[in-house]
């Protein structure tokens, strides 16, 4: 029996060392695999004609571009009939697009030659560093692009908006962000459950860094008194205020539209949203309206940056692309519902959320902040565990 | 010589001197042909489960991308820094202990309501005159068609009140808000798992109870032993590698399932493993998601041990002979009707009431508003609908038959692979008399079903992105897709084998042998028409569970292989419910078609294999 047992065991250990060993060749762990692709391309914009991309972009195979919206496939398509190169676009989120990109850059087959991704700080943070992609701005159109939003490129942020029902009140029935923490909206505000959402962490890490003065401006304004708080920041004070205030938490965007916005409710709650969810106004007959005059702002934009796959093999197609996103024509698909381009130049379309006539109102992000979005993330999810209890 | 059976060759053993012994051991284990397939079967499973598995768990101790600053390493170097968030810091009482206990209540209360209402389900479709059996015996297993996130959604229509605000739930819309412990957390997730996996006891007992032999009961009887003696000290003993089996089975899917506890604990603020995992996932936290990863993979593993414990007593009994056949059937006389009502109550709440509520979604135009101009069939077969992104009905749009189609082909394909790979486990663990080869193949087979879908995934995309040896990069392509449905349905296919070669006697197989027949002849003309049954649930248990799977295949689909799971998550991404459900009552369709078939294909009728 002993021995019968032993061999069990040394068998069981064999195999499991063997296939450590399998696992280790196999290169599981993505630092150790030897990176580049092929071609790397340059990021400077100094000796760069249109004429002389579109050519060389002519010659080149066909380009895959991930993005976060099915918005891709048109924009993919327009490209193709603009300029004849076959392009495909891929709806992946984020999580998704950074796992492919890490793995197709590690094993040289790079199969999105264009990456837009809404993590920015995770474009940052990861894949920039280790070459997996290259941010590059048109030298023709940098002039229009803000400096904040340069490093990485930025290509439209996206606005989401302090929405309120506009069937059960005539008016938004806030004012200023704090009063959201108060008795009287506990249990009546909808989120996007933060724990799981980068695009929220990351807005409280830019509220700390870039809008103290503008919260504590504000809850002066609601309450009549300087803020007092044992928090490293008023941002940290709101969330933790925020999560202990019971607030619904959603699966997503969409839903949060829904949990304000559905007609026939009574007392129904306020939510953050994002502006192409005022597309439900249309689709669905939902009441939905932004919060004009919020203090101190009306929303948030979050970003969407737009690189290279350093390993592609039609960088020029790849760079055709890009420029072609900063154009009013090609993206025109994405900001028909209320996002906003880089390209300051391009004039705001007209949308369900009138985002033209708040963009001064919005928090826009500051990719200044990035690296310490990306440090600061657990610690403003812990923040946000912490207080709900 | 090949006749010798490791029993009795065992028993000789002390006669022989040690070292003669041994060699003449060695030489007959490596004779038998379940060595071989044994040996071959290790290498295939130990590139498919062992290695994604690994370099899945590595990820709990190496510095990933980026964490460089938080674990103060390089990243790949060693680190103690997520085993130490997970386990010990301010937050791991909320993102771990409570988690770990919700999912202990969840999966140990679903388990036991499952087993208290799925056993005598099935011994009153297997050992009794019942009306319509047969028709409940495929009934009764739809639940297991739909995926189980769906019966959270119906959950939410029927049930959600006012501290989640948004549309009307239908109770409320009739004048009635049902309280918070109704609308959300334990209560309902218990339930619905429940449901979901009565049909899994079913299947796996009904079978079992159909190949009790009745020698054993009606000499108990003829003893003087009460019904309910017999129930305890026979029947029981002899169900228990089925019940075990079910058990463990239930329990890693109630670890791992994640929809159900997203949907219904997330307003309630009820978090279990799989929600704090996906919250990790989607945060970028890959190194606590691969510990919290970890932690559900020994659950797991400790089952399983205890699994196999029971099971290698259960050994001693052998319920197919080969030489009786089907048990007497019991009447039920006076409890037809009790009996019958109870059967048809769990049927009207498992099956009616989800997918009515279901189907009723997908042709109202306002969910709960029952008024005739609200019922449309627009999102089955209109055009020009408001809804941008899909403005086609499910049934019109070319969507839908793309991915109807994929659906179709690479899970049946999978379902075939997973159905004999299972097959020839089962011969190797019950008939190697190298009986570690067994047990490493239960362990490793065993794995995918631990290891939560979407981690697997990852796991997957990141070993297989690359060529290795002569297996060229497969991301992107179909076969990545089937291979991991193949290994991901691998416990069902392996246990399914496991338990109907342990039932199935050798001596029909040891007949043959004697009388000439080759390995393939015996598994073709013996073994498998024996077994037609078993192999028929253990092709069809995958398939089912692969065309509603979702989380497995969320991460590898691309747009060319788009399957129908990822098509109603698409679409419920675009708040597209109508179409999203519609979807999903597809995929009950094709699983129902695919049980058909299956059931066609192996020319065996599953409900007779259920007890008809």
């Amino acid at each position: 029996m002993t021995i019968i047992r032993t061999g069990r065991m040394a068998t069981l250990a064999t195999l499991a060392i063997g296939a450590l060993l399998f696992t280790g060749c196999a290169g599981g762990n993505p630092a150790s695999s030897a990176n580049p692709g092929p071609v790397a391309v340059t990021e400077s914009a100094e000796d760069y004609n249109l004429d002389e991309l579109i050519a060389a972009a002519k010659s080149e195979g066909p380009i895959t571009i991930y993005d976060s919206t099915s918005k891709v496939e048109e924009m993919a398509a327009a490209f193709t009939k603009t300029y004849g190169i076959e392009a495909t676009g891929v709806k992946a989120d984020a999580a998704e697009t950074i796992e492919k990109v890490t793995r197709e850059a590690q094993a040289g087959n790079v199969v999105g030659d264009v990456v837009a991704i809404s993590d920015l700080p995770a474009l940052k943070n990861q894949l920039l560093p280790n070459n997996f992609v290259t941010s590059w701005v048109p030298g023709d159109l940098a002039e229009h692009i803000d400096p904040s939003m340069r490093e990485p490129l930025v290509m439209i942020t996206d606005p989401s908006f302090w929405t309120y029902n506009t069937e059960a009140f005539q008016s938004c029935p806030a004012d200023n962000i704090w009063d959201l923490t108060t008795e009287e909206f506990r249990g009546k505000v909808a989120f996007q459950d933060p724990v799981g959402d980068n695009g929220a962490l990351d807005w409280y890490s830019q509220m700390a860094s870039f809008g103290e003065d503008a919260l504590r401006e504000a809850y002066q304004q609601a309450f009549g008194e300087e803020l007092k708080t044992d928090k490293d920041s008023a941002a940290a004070e709101w969330v933790a205020r925020m999560a202990a205030n019971q607030p619904i938490l959603t699966k997503s965007s969409e839903e949060s539209s829904e949990a304000v916005g559905a007609t026939g409710q009574q007392n129904p709650p306020m939510a953050l949203m994002s502006s192409a969810k005022y597309r439900n106004i249309e689709e669905k007959g939902y009441a939905l309206g932004v919060c004009e005059g919020m203090v101190p702002w009306v929303g948030k934009a979050s970003p969407k940056g737009l690189t290279i796959a350093s390993g592609t093999k039609s960088p020029n197609a790849a760079k055709l692309y890009v420029h072609f996103a900063l154009t009013a024509e090609g993206i025109a698909p994405q900001i028909a519902d209320g996002k906003i381009s880089a390209n300051s130049s391009i004039t705001q379309p007209e949308d369900p959320a009138h985002v033209g006539k708040h963009l001064e109102q919005i928090f826009q992000f500051n990719n200044a902040g990035l690296e310490t979005d990306w440090a600061s993330r657990e610690a403003w999810q812990d923040l946000w565990r912490t207080s709900a209890k | 010589m090949a006749l010798i059976t490791p029993k009795r060759e065992r028993s000789t053993r002390q006669v022989r001197p040690q070292t003669q012994g041994l060699a003449y051991r060695t030489k007959v284990n490596f004779r038998h042909p379940a060595t071989l397939i044994g040996i071959l079967l290790i290498l295939l499973f130990g590139y498919l489960i062992v290695a994604p598995v690994i370099s899945l768990l590595m990820g709990a101790v190496q510095v990933g991308f980026g964490d460089e600053a938080k674990a103060g390493a390089g990243a790949g170097e060693l680190t103690s820094y997520y085993l130490a968030r997970v386990f010990s810091s301010p937050v791991s009482e909320i993102i771990f202990y409570t988690p770990l206990r919700n999912t202990l209540l969840i999966s140990l209360c679903s388990i036991a309501l499952a087993l208290m209402s799925g056993v005598p389900v099935a011994w009153l479709l297997a050992r009794t005159d019942l009306p319509a059996r047969r028709w409940f015996s495929s009934a009764l297993i739809v639940p297991y068609m739909l995926p189980a996130w769906t019966f959270a959604l119906a959950w939410t229509t029927i049930f959600k009140n006012r501290s989640s605000a948004g549309q009307l739930g239908w109770l409320e819309s009739l004048g009635w808000e049902p309280p918070n412990w109704l609308a959300y957390g334990p209560l309902p997730i218990i339930v619905i798992f429940c449901l979901h996996f009565t049909p899994f006891v079913i299947l796996l007992v009904t079978n079992a109870m159909r190949n009790l032999p009745s020698e054993l009961d009606e000499a108990a009887k003829m003893a003087g032993a009460t019904a309910a003696e017999r129930w305890r000290r026979i029947t029981l003993p002899l169900l228990r590698p089925a019940l075990l089996s079910a058990a463990t089975l239930m329990f890693a899917k109630a670890v791992g399932e994640f929809g159900v506890a997203y949907v219904l604990g997330l307003p309630a603020g009820f978090q279990v493993l799989s929600t704090t995992l996906h919250q990790s996932i989607s945060t970028q936290q890959s190194g606590v998601a691969a510990v919290i990863a970890a932690v559900m993979v020994v659950l797991g593993g400790i089952s399983l041990l205890i699994d196999i414990r029971f099971l290698r007593e259960a050994k001693r009994f052998m319920t197919v002979s080969g030489k009786s056949l089907a048990a007497r059937v019991v009447p039920l006389a006076r409890f037809k009707v009790l009996a019958f009502t109870l059967v048809a109550a769990l049927f009207t709440i498992s099956v009616v009431l989800p997918l009515g509520t279901l189907v009723l979604s997908t042709v109202m135009r306002v969910p709960g508003h029952f008024a005739l101009s609200n019922f449309t069939l627009d999102y089955w077969v209109g055009h020009n609908l408001p809804t941008v992104g899909f403005n086609r009905g499910v049934l019109v749009s070319p969507e839908t038959w793309h991915a109807a189609w994929n659906t179709l082909w690479m899970v049946g394909l999978a379902a075939i692979c997973t159905g004999l790979l299972g097959l020839l486990v089962g011969y190797v663990v019950v008939r190697s008399p190298l009986r570690q080869l067994g047990t490493a193949l239960r362990v490793i087979t065993f794995m995918p079903y631990l290891v939560p879908g979407l981690a697997f995934a990852v796991a997957y995309l990141s070993l297989f992105a690359v060529p290795r040896g002569p297996i060229p990069a497969l991301y992107g392509t179909a076969t990545i897709l089937i291979l991991i449905m193949i290994a991901d349905e691998m416990p069902f296919a392996s246990r399914a084998g496991v338990s109907a070669m342990m039932q199935l006697g050798q001596e029909a197989e040891e007949a043959a042998q004697s009388l000439g027949a080759r390995f393939t002849r015996r598994m073709r003309t013996v073994i498998i028409p024996m077994l037609r049954g078993s192999v028929a649930s253990a092709t069809l248990l995958p398939f089912v569970s692969g065309v509603q799977g979702l989380s497995l295949v969320i991460i590898l689909a691309t747009p060319g292989t788009q399957l129908m799971t990822t098509l109603s998550m698409t679409l419920i991404d675009f708040g597209y419910t109508h179409a999203a459900n519609a979807v999903v009552v597809l995929i009950c369709a094709i699983a129902l078609f695919g049980t058909w078939a299956t059931q066609r294909l192996f020319r065996s009728n599953l409900a007779d294999g259920l007890g008809g």
